[in-house]
């Protein structure tokens, strides 16, 4: 009897899980199928570099100054976010003794993480747009992308230089170097890979993200960005326009497409850095 | 390595940041002209009016390039014209704030409004109307092609909530409203020339645009909404809008009053123009700019 | 090694600063909003925020913002309890029946999918959902709670597939020897050990999920259809986050409506600390 229901939960489990597993998979493919042959016809090169024509704006393609405007929004978060999250991660390892103030960090940082996107644009409206007046612009759309992204990286990073320290901390202090001399000549060399990889994640992660720039940097048309101080068009919010408006579904499809290659050569790029970061040290 | 790399990013940035405020000085340099370079120009508020400016200053860009080409006295700089959709409100706050040079704005602007600019400055382009209009589909285009205000009240209220509400003859399906959402021009007109003390109901469909109001009762065969009478020359064929009180929305009966619901086409600005910005408002207020108003629907000023 | 001395003083101080600036973000952030919400806390239309009336423009204007808070609720709970056992069964299927490389390269698969930004799933689900959704005779018009339960919890998937998958491969490093010594089968191991030992990480998975599920703006608001409605499964309903993303533009600065909106992020603050002080809690006792 008993062998019997565990037979049949066995059986539920194993049902369930590649019935899910095989879903998953099929949406996978689906997605990339429907993006990529919905926008086969209006994927072109003129798509790509030339700014949005026709009537309404955008049925006849054009998304080179959004494609440009969302290089410099995840830029400046990049920029912004790798800075922050190096300084941080580097006291929080090896310089940072109190281990209260270390955990107190780890919640913060984590609460960082768990603020939604929009709510972080409503404090970049306020605070950057109106209260230092950096108005509509890169800039100000570029700090939020990075502060949203900055715990992932600062995460990331501790982690890096957690298993760096695990093999090679003790050895170097034993032989009487300084704490910044460890950085430079011995955390940097065999981290500078996986740190790169990172940031490439990052900035998968701040090119996509469309809700923190709707109240902050992108506006509806305008030339690629010459300042940081200018608004820019950006991409993701350019497909919701497209969507929204009901200016052009196959646009919005090929926009997406375009979207998607550029996170695909981000991947790839994470990928490839990450990778090679693994054998130096993990052997 | 590591201050080395600090200092760089430290240099990075401010370079940028450098370069975005020297670019302006740069230019004041090479000319000693009486007139400024303007830098960017920012427009903001309806995206319906919006789509057909776009397509004036796109071709004035492409024409002119930079300014001194429209005018020797401006000075060599690329025209850079940056549009901004949100609605008429925005448009309005945009002019109010000084975040934008000019506001597209389809309603009229409040009392309460102009006492916030500085300096009060109003062109009209031209005029537009809210049609009533339907999917072609509908029955009802079949057995009442006209609506009383009542009617009309007892709709957009929510009061009627399926078709043979209005009318017995007509089938008992649910009533696909669709409106502008409360940042639209739309919204404030219809609010006060036809609902007056009644609210509109929340179960409509609020589009953030009147392109999105139009495709959505093109797609749904039960939905009606008020429409831009340019945005339906438009799309001219694909959505048929009704006459209002015993008037049908043609031009004439726009322009003579007799349609209720006609709105302004302004443009919004906030005192003293600079004069790239003049030149701009020129433009939109000339033939070229009249013809492509009329071209996408709407009624020009002249 | 004099310069070095040196160095590592002013690095220690700066990474001092800066590592103490993140703490002023934070804080900064948190007051921000809670500031910009005080005016119309102390307002005389503040009761109005418990309605269910969301009419800012009204006279006399009311702020309810139950609709959005249930819809935010609604759409985000039923979106993670449909994503959560689907999420498990991929995670199983992935752990029990591949190994190294092949396992490396589809756990890579899913953490590309979880990096798709979510206006990407917005027109997915508007192409997918919505408008094949709009020709049955079920509803009026295609976007619904349902269009959006579904997109979101499509969503969310990734994540939890990559959260439970790392889960089990912790249980898999621990049990593997006695587990084949015993002559179990992987499938036995799954349901007998992972997910039994992994409750905790099970449970804490899927409140992250929930929570991102919460914050979640563009996805939702392409598919929601956007009335402030108290939240049908075939009706439009509206969220928080899109409440917040479509009105901000045109509420004018220092109005009752803007200061409200700030109060309304505040509320979805709030609720996203607390689940996130919750997986914190929870994961502490599984350290245990």
């Amino acid at each position: 009897m008993r062998r019997r229901k565990t037979f049949a939960v066995h059986a539920f489990i194993r049902v369930l899980s590649i019935t899910a597993f095989i879903a998953v998979l099929t949406f996978i493919f689906t997605l990339f199928a429907l993006v990529f042959v919905k926008s086969r016809d209006h994927l072109n090169v003129h798509f790509l570099t030339d700014s949005p024509k026709g009537f309404p704006l955008g049925s006849e393609g054009g998304i080179f100054p959004a494609i440009m405007g969302s290089i410099g929004f995840t830029w400046v978060a990049c920029v912004f976010s790798t800075f922050l999250s190096f300084m941080t991660a580097v006291y929080l390892q090896f310089y940072c003794s109190n281990g209260k103030y270390k955990q107190l960090m780890r919640v913060v940082i984590g609460m960082l993480a768990g603020i939604p996107s929009i709510i972080l644009g409503l404090f970049g409206y306020s605070f950057l747009v109106v209260r230092l007046g950096f108005g509509i612009s890169i800039l100000s759309g570029g700090l939020v992308l990075g502060l949203m992204v900055f715990p992932y990286m600062t995460i990331r990073f501790e982690r890096i230089f957690t298993a760096i320290a695990d093999r090679y901390e003790a050895g170097s202090y034993a032989m009487g170097v300084n704490t910044v001399y460890y950085i430079l000549h011995v955390v940097l060399p065999l981290a500078w890979r996986d740190m790169v990889s990172t940031m490439s994640f990052v900035s998968g992660m701040a090119m996509g993200a469309s809700a923190p720039l709707l109240l902050t940097g992108a506006v509806f048309y305008a030339k690629a960005p010459k300042s940081l101080l200018s608004p820019a068009m950006a991409l993701p919010l350019h497909l919701y326009h497209l969507l929204s408006e009901s200016i052009s579904l196959e646009n919005a499809f090929a926009s997406a497409a375009v979207l998607l290659l550029i996170l695909i050569l981000l991947n790839v790029l994470t990928w490839l850095f990450g990778y090679y970061g693994d054998e130096k040290w993990m052997s | 390595m590591l201050l080395k790399k600090i200092i760089s990013l430290f240099l990075a940035i401010i370079f940028m940041l450098g370069a975005a405020g020297c670019a302006g000085d740069n230019k004041r340099e090479k000319n000693d002209n009486a007139i400024d370079p303007i830098g960017q120009i920012i427009i903001t508020g309806s995206p319906t009016l919006g789509q057909v400016l776009t397509q004036l200053i796109l071709e004035f860009t492409d024409e002119y390039g930079t300014w001194n080409r429209v005018d020797p006295l401006f000075p060599n700089e690329p025209i850079d014209i940056v549009i901004n959709g949100g609605g008429s409100t925005a448009g309005v706050l945009a002019v109010i704030d000084k975040t934008a040079s000019f506001g597209l704005i389809s309603r009229n602007v409040s009392e309460d409004e102009k006492t916030k600019l500085d300096r009060f400055g109003q062109s009209q382009l031209g005029v537009d109307a809210l049609t009533i209009s339907v999917n072609p589909h509908n029955p009802i285009l079949e057995i009442q092609q006209d609506l009383s205000q009542d009617e009309l009240i007892k709709l957009f209220s929510g009061e009627f909530t399926h078709w043979d509400d209005l009318n017995p003859a007509l089938p008992h399906e649910e009533i696909v409203l669709v409106t502008r959402d409360i940042g639209g021009g739309a919204h404030e007109v219809f609010q006060q020339t036809i609902m007056s003390e009644i609210e509109v109901s929340l179960n409509t469909i609020q589009a953030p645009s009147m392109g999105a109001l139009v495709t959505k009762i093109i797609d749904n065969e039960r939905a009606i909404g008020y429409a831009s009478f340019g945005v339906v020359n438009q799309h001219e064929g694909a959505i048929i809008p009704l006459s209002v009180q015993g008037v049908t929305p043609t031009k004439e009966h726009i322009l003579s009053g007799d349609y209720a619901i006609s709105r302004p086409i302004l443009i919004l600005y906030n005192g003293l123009l600079k004069p790239q910005e003049q030149a701009l408002l020129d433009l939109f207020l000339s033939d070229q700019g009249m013809r492509i108003i009329e071209a996408r629907g709407f009624i020009p000023i002249r | 090694m004099k310069k070095y001395d040196d160095l590592n003083k002013f690095v220690k101080h700066l990474s001092r600063f800066v590592s103490f600036f993140v703490f002023l973000i934070l804080s900064f952030i948190v007051l921000y909003v809670l500031i910009e919400s005080v005016p119309f806390i102390r307002s005389e239309f503040s009761r109005s925020f418990v309605s269910l009336s969301w009419r800012p423009l009204s006279t006399p204007p009311s702020f309810g913002i139950l609709p959005m808070l249930l819809g935010t609720l609604y759409v985000a709970i039923f979106a993670s309890l449909i994503a959560f056992p689907v999420a498990v069964g991929c995670a199983g299927a992935i752990s029990s029946c591949f190994t190294g490389k092949t396992k490396h390269m589809l756990l890579g698969l899913i953490d590309m999918l979880a990096g798709i930004p979510s206006v990407v799933y917005g027109l997915l689900g508007f192409y997918i959902l919505v408008k094949p959704l709009e020709k049955t005779a079920l509803m009026a018009t295609g976007e619904s709670i349902l269009a959006a339960i579904i997109t979101l919890a499509l969503m969310i998937v990734p994540y939890m597939v990559s959260a439970f998958a790392k889960a089990f491969e912790r249980t898999n490093e621990n049990y593997q020897m006695s587990a084949k010594a015993l002559g179990v089968s992987q499938w036995y191991s799954l349901t007998h050990l992972s997910l039994a030992h992994c409750k905790l990480d099970l449970l804490s998975g899927f409140l992250v999920a929930l929570s991102k599920a919460l914050g979640e703006t563009m996805a939702v608001m392409m598919v929601i259809g956007n009335s402030p409605l108290l939240p049908k499964l075939l009706g439009k309903g509206i969220t928080i986050s899109s409440l917040i993303a479509l009105e901000m533009g045109s509420a004018k600065l220092g109005s009752l409506h803007y200061h409200a909106l700030y109060t309304a992020g505040m509320l979805l603050l709030v609720l996203l600390l607390s689940i996130n002080g919750l997986v914190r809690l929870i994961e502490r006792r599984a350290k245990k």
